[in-house]
């Protein structure tokens, strides 16, 4: 594919920094010097259309390496090192090639796969390039999303705000594919992340004076927990971008409390149909307003949403097509309505059906992370026998509440808050984290 | 510890997010199942989630309360105070 319209934009940004890793700062002339090497690599180990596993994190040879697959006409399978099922993500995209990255270097492996599957075998005749993302669902195979990308590239052809900004989602995800294109587009700044931890997350953001930090409600959650906004200085923020995961009302009032200047976005973004444009009613807010265009469109049928989009990938490899005759992906997206705007309640399939009553997840996290003492919370339903299902719930807390006292007053804060049948039936305490390393909860 | 004394404890725990008038008394009069049930059947499953819990901690040992064996009996073990005493003392027998 000629990707001249993004070199073009790198060469005019010339000498300013695009992207900082480990202390190490590269600019756009650096990326473009990293890109004619990969490009070269690329032209002496692979043919055109490949399917390529790339194993990597965001740096600067990773980014300029994604740019000569694009160019190449590969289908890229982007697979970041948290990842434990490499094998089968290989095997699941009929990759060709296995590209590992060591240092600064690329090392190249031939697979035999034979590639027979018709919507891979499709894109390759069509001399298209492709993207392959793995949704990180915790239940079952994790579904295989193969993309034009093509289409996911059309957006960056338009200018837009020019931001600086930290790699917090990661190489695999959309949404850390779209903070990569959005910033080398438009001549902002990526610095990247080695352990993704709240002080590292919070240095980084006052040494570089970052201006947007995307992350999801479980992170938001950690910093303000661990007081890290008190060890920083955090004023360069002017956006914080939250999705991937239901948001605590009660974790968005507290962040905004601690940073009112700084406009909490949410997002909505799925690896099937890309990132949607949303608007938050305002900061504290979890209504927000989906833009409809030639894009993208919505619409609410029993109050699920449902996104018709024209960069929805092509299909899953591994799974049905999730799109009815009309091209309309069912999200399982329980929303409200309210005018122009919706809120999130969670995924049908978190629900919990106790005895006929629903409950969602969010909801009751919400309540209880009012507790100073509840740290983070998890809920979830367990078969019951006899009420089909019933909620429990996994809490984190400090040592010293770590005992049947505090369910105890878990307990009598719920009667205040919650309805009989929302209330866990059981807690389990425990002093280690909730979320996976996604920073987003198990479920 | 004694069975009856764990009951207690349980229903202590439970009464913690009760309105006052909704509290469950420990008294051999009480009713947990039946038409003169003092409590509804998603409160009756959190007392048997905290009396299992209990048992685990104080006797090291896991019990479903709710199985077939409670199905299939003539009366419910459930009915009282006493009988769920008994049930569970039953329980905690066979699995030695």
């Amino acid at each position: 594919m000629n990707i001249d319209f993004i070199i073009n934009k790198i060469i005019s940004f010339k000498d300013n920094i695009a992207v900082v890793t480990e202390g190490k700062e590269y600019t756009f002339k650096q990326i473009l010097d990293e890109y004619k090497k990969a490009k070269y690599f690329l032209e002496t180990n692979v043919n055109e259309n490949s399917i390529i596993s790339l194993l990597a994190d965001f740096n600067p040879q990773s980014i300029a390496m994604f740019l000569a697959l694009i160019e190449k006409n590969a289908i890229i399978v982007p697979i970041s090192n948290t990842i434990k099922t490499i094998d089968s993500y290989i095997k699941v995209s009929q990759s060709e090639f296995f590209i590992n990255q060591e240092k600064n270097n690329f090392k190249i492996k031939k697979i035999n796969n034979i590639v027979n599957h018709k919507m891979l075998l499709d894109l390759k005749n069509k001399n298209k390039p492709g993207l392959i993302l793995f949704s990180s669902g915790t239940t079952g195979e994790p579904k295989a999303a193969l993309h034009d990308l093509t289409y996911l590239l059309e957006k960056f052809k338009k200018d837009g705000k020019k931001l600086s900004t930290v790699t917090f989602l990661l190489f695999d995800h959309i949404g850390g594919f779209n903070t990569m294109m959005h910033t080398l587009c438009n001549g902002g700044l990526i610095v990247t992340l080695k352990t993704r931890s709240a002080d590292e997350v919070c240095s980084l953001i006052e040494k570089y004076k970052l201006e947007l930090l995307p992350t999801s409600p479980t992170f938001i959650n950690l910093i303000i927990l661990n007081k890290t906004y008190e060890k920083y200085d955090l004023s360069s923020l002017k956006i914080i971008t939250y999705g991937t995961e239901p948001m605590p009302e009660s974790t968005l009032k507290a962040m905004h409390k601690i940073l009112p200047n700084v406009i909490l976005k949410q997002t909505y973004g799925l690896s099937e149909v890309g990132i949607m444009p949303t608007k938050s009613e305002n900061s504290e807010s979890l209504w927000m307003k989906l833009r409809n265009d030639e894009t993208f469109q919505t619409k609410i049928v029993d109050d699920i949403l449902y996104i018709k989009s024209k960069s929805a990938m092509i299909g899953y490899l591994n799974a049905p097509s999730p799109f009815d005759e009309d091209g309309w992906f069912n999200t399982k997206d329980k929303v409200l309505v309210k005018g122009d705007y919706v809120k999130i309640l969670g995924r049908t399939t978190d629900l919990i059906n106790v005895g006929g009553q629903k409950v969602y997840p969010i909801e009751v996290e919400s309540v209880f992370l009012d507790l100073e003492e509840v740290l983070d919370i998890r809920i979830y339903g367990v078969n019951n026998p006899i009420m089909g299902k019933v909620v429990e719930a996994e809490v984190k807390v400090n040592e010293e509440n770590n005992n049947r006292e505090f369910i105890k007053k878990l307990r009598k804060f719920a009667k205040e808050k919650l309805e009989t049948y929302k209330i866990p039936v059981k807690f389990n305490l425990t002093t280690k984290d909730l979320y996976g390393d996604r920073f987003k909860k198990k479920r | 510890m004694e069975i009856k004394e764990i009951l207690k404890i349980a229903i202590d725990e439970l009464n913690e997010q009760l309105e006052d008038d909704e509290k469950v008394e420990f008294s051999e009069n009480t009713k947990f199942i039946g038409s003169n049930a003092c409590i509804d059947s998603i409160t009756f499953v959190t007392l048997i989630s905290i009396i299992e819990e209990l048992i685990e901690d104080q006797y090291n040992k896991t019990i479903h309360l709710v199985n077939e064996k409670a199905f299939s009996q003539k009366r419910s073990p459930f009915y009282s105070i006493e009988t769920i005493t008994a049930y569970i003392e039953d329980l905690l027998k066979e699995e030695v």
